[in-house]
């Protein structure tokens, strides 16, 4: 990501109805309305309503409003949206809005783990370093089932 | 910038043709005739569009970063997910206008009209809305961190969850309106106008409250720790689990304040009867809220909170159970600090550290949410109707979220 195209206007589509597989490197912003199933290195990713990302990703921004899933990596994360099982989501902000609507959920995370800003437990008590039962095992992978793409109403 | 003359895109708009993505940042079209036009995710980035009429059309997801809009008319039209960071809109009509989830960081609404818009979610923070007319407007869970909306019309508009910290509402007219735990925290809010308003639950903290008139309001569980009164008219409203210290009581004006759970008004309290109490406002009345404040520390106990009930903990917990019931809340507040200690259900409010020794440290919340200062090191068993999960940027975490085990509940 040595040569970003951000204020170039120019943005690279995965249209609705599009699936994407394989490895996708870009200088441009992405935005998925379809399917990526695989790697991804960008700017700055959108997924929408009805896109899903599934594999690495690597972006200094991401807003995801549809599934994602994998092992992420970015600066600044916005979610919405489904996070599907087994995914590891490492930021150093993270921006989840709470749905105004007691029924309704806005975000929907399956088995994830979280990783974001600096470490909670450097600034414990002794300056003991507490994870707990909290595995930070980064090799998880995505889980590619279909299974669960019903989004909670 | 494409190579398009103002006459042919007028024209182009007049057939409906589509201009998805076209690059027109920069472009002078002010005063031009937009109406209906299909603008959706166009990059109009710097563009002239001053006194354009631009009602009723699709500008979903355009980008009009620093944008020349004033004057223009927008009625109706879809601007949501724009990004017009910056933009101008001063005295630009947007009655009915979709500005959902946009970013409107900085934008200037000087006297825009802004009646029956939809603006849930939107960014606008630091944005100038002072004399905007914002009637009936939607902005739930709306970012107007540090926002100017003094002398605003904000008649019945919703405010609900919006992030309102240091927003300056001077002199608003916020009659009806609904602020219903809203995060106010040190605005200001002088001589502002609350008549009939909904703020329960609301975070009034250091607000500036001279001269503002909250009669008939109802302020139910409000939070007022230091806000600074001063000729406050209170008569009529509804102060049902509010800590108010009796010293606050000289900056009021009010015959009666209703103190009924219900807030039915059948729990009417005269200003004189209070000030016997010499007790703080919600000791004199059954409460069934909970703090534990700072210097405190409690270890190895355990804690059931009732139905509905309210705690707030700026204490060290060390290896505490915390059994929460359905819609009890509990508050971790800046200074507290709950540390190999385990959450029950309930709603959480994280803004100071949970740090987990012993996993799931937070079991079946119903609601979690963590703020901006908040740091957690946990597992999260999620609830079996799934959890609400809302997280403030600059929040720290380290959290593993699963699914619900019934052996945890």
């Amino acid at each position: 990501m040595t040569h970003h195209n951000i204020d170039s206007g120019k943005q690279t589509f995965v249209e609705e109805g599009t699936e994407f597989k394989g490895t996708m490197t870009s200088s441009c912003p992405v935005a998925v309305r379809g399917t990526l199933n695989g790697d991804i290195k960008a700017p700055m990713l959108t997924i929408t309503e009805t896109g899903t990302v599934i594999g690495n990703v690597e972006a200094a921004s991401i807003r995801s409003e549809g599934v994602l899933a994998g092992k992420v990596d970015a600066e600044d994360i916005f979610l919405s949206g489904k996070v599907r099982d087994n995914t590891v989501i490492r930021a150093k902000s993270l921006e989840v809005k709470i749905s105004q609507e007691k029924s309704k959920l806005e975000v929907t995370f399956g088995e994830c783990m979280l990783e974001v800003g600096e470490d909670p437990a450097k600034d414990a008590k002794g300056g003991d370093q507490r994870n707990a039962g909290v595995k930070t095992d980064s090799s998880s992978s995505a889980d590619e089932d279909e299974d669960d793409d019903e989004m909670a109403a | 910038m494409p190579d398009l003359s103002r006459s042919e895109i007028e024209q182009k708009v007049k057939r409906g043709e589509d201009f998805e993505r076209m690059d027109l940042s920069g472009i002078d079209l002010s005063g031009a005739e937009l109406s209906n036009a299909r603008f959706s995710r166009v990059l109009l980035d710097g563009a002239i569009l001053e006194g354009a009429d631009l009602s009723g059309a699709d500008l979903t997801g355009a980008s009009l970063r620093e944008a020349f809009l004033e004057s223009a008319k927008l009625d109706r039209a879809k601007l949501c997910k724009a990004d017009m960071d910056g933009a101008k809109l001063a005295h630009a009509t947007l009655r009915e206008t979709d500005l959902s989830r946009a970013n409107l960081e900085g934008a200037d609404f000087d006297s825009a009209d802004l009646t029956d818009a939809r603006l849930k979610y939107a960014q606008l923070d630091s944005a100038n809305l002072n004399g905007a007319r914002l009637q009936n407007a939607v902005l739930a869970n709306a970012d107007l961190v540090e926002a100017d909306l003094s002398n605003a019309n904000a008649q019945k508009a919703n405010f609900s969850r919006a992030l309102m910290r240091a927003a300056n509402l001077s002199r608003a007219n916020c009659t009806e309106a609904d602020f219903d735990s809203s995060i106010l925290q040190k605005t200001r809010l002088s001589n502002a106008n609350f008549t009939r308003a909904v703020l329960s639950e609301a975070d009034l903290t250091e607000a500036q409250l001279d001269g503002t008139d909250f009669s008939s309001a109802d302020l139910t569980r409000v939070v007022i720790d230091n806000a600074r009164f001063e000729a406050t008219k209170l008569n009529g409203a509804r102060l049902f689990g509010v800590k108010l210290e009796p010293i606050a009581l000289d900056g009021l004006e009010f015959e009666w304040v209703d103190l009924s759970p219900s807030a039915d008004r059948e729990q009417r309290v005269a200003k004189n009867e209070l000030k016997r109490a010499k007790t703080p406002l919600a000791e004199a009345q059954p409460s069934r809220d909970r703090y534990f404040g700072p210097g405190d520390v409690l270890r190895n106990a355990e804690l059931e909170v009732n139905n509905g009930a309210r705690v707030q903990i700026d204490s060290r917990f060390e290896g505490c159970t915390i059994r929460l019931g359905p819609e009890a809340t509990l508050v971790v507040g800046e200074q507290g600090v709950l540390d190999s200690c385990t959450i029950n259900g309930g709603k959480l409010i994280i803004k100071g550290r949970f740090l987990e020794q012993q996993s799931p440290g937070l079991i079946g919340p119903e609601e979690l949410f963590i703020s901006s200062k908040g740091a957690v090191v946990a597992t999260v068993t999620q609830s079996p109707q799934s959890t609400r999960f809302g997280f403030e940027r600059g929040c720290r975490l380290r959290v593993q979220i699963t699914q619900p085990k019934s052996d945890n509940l």
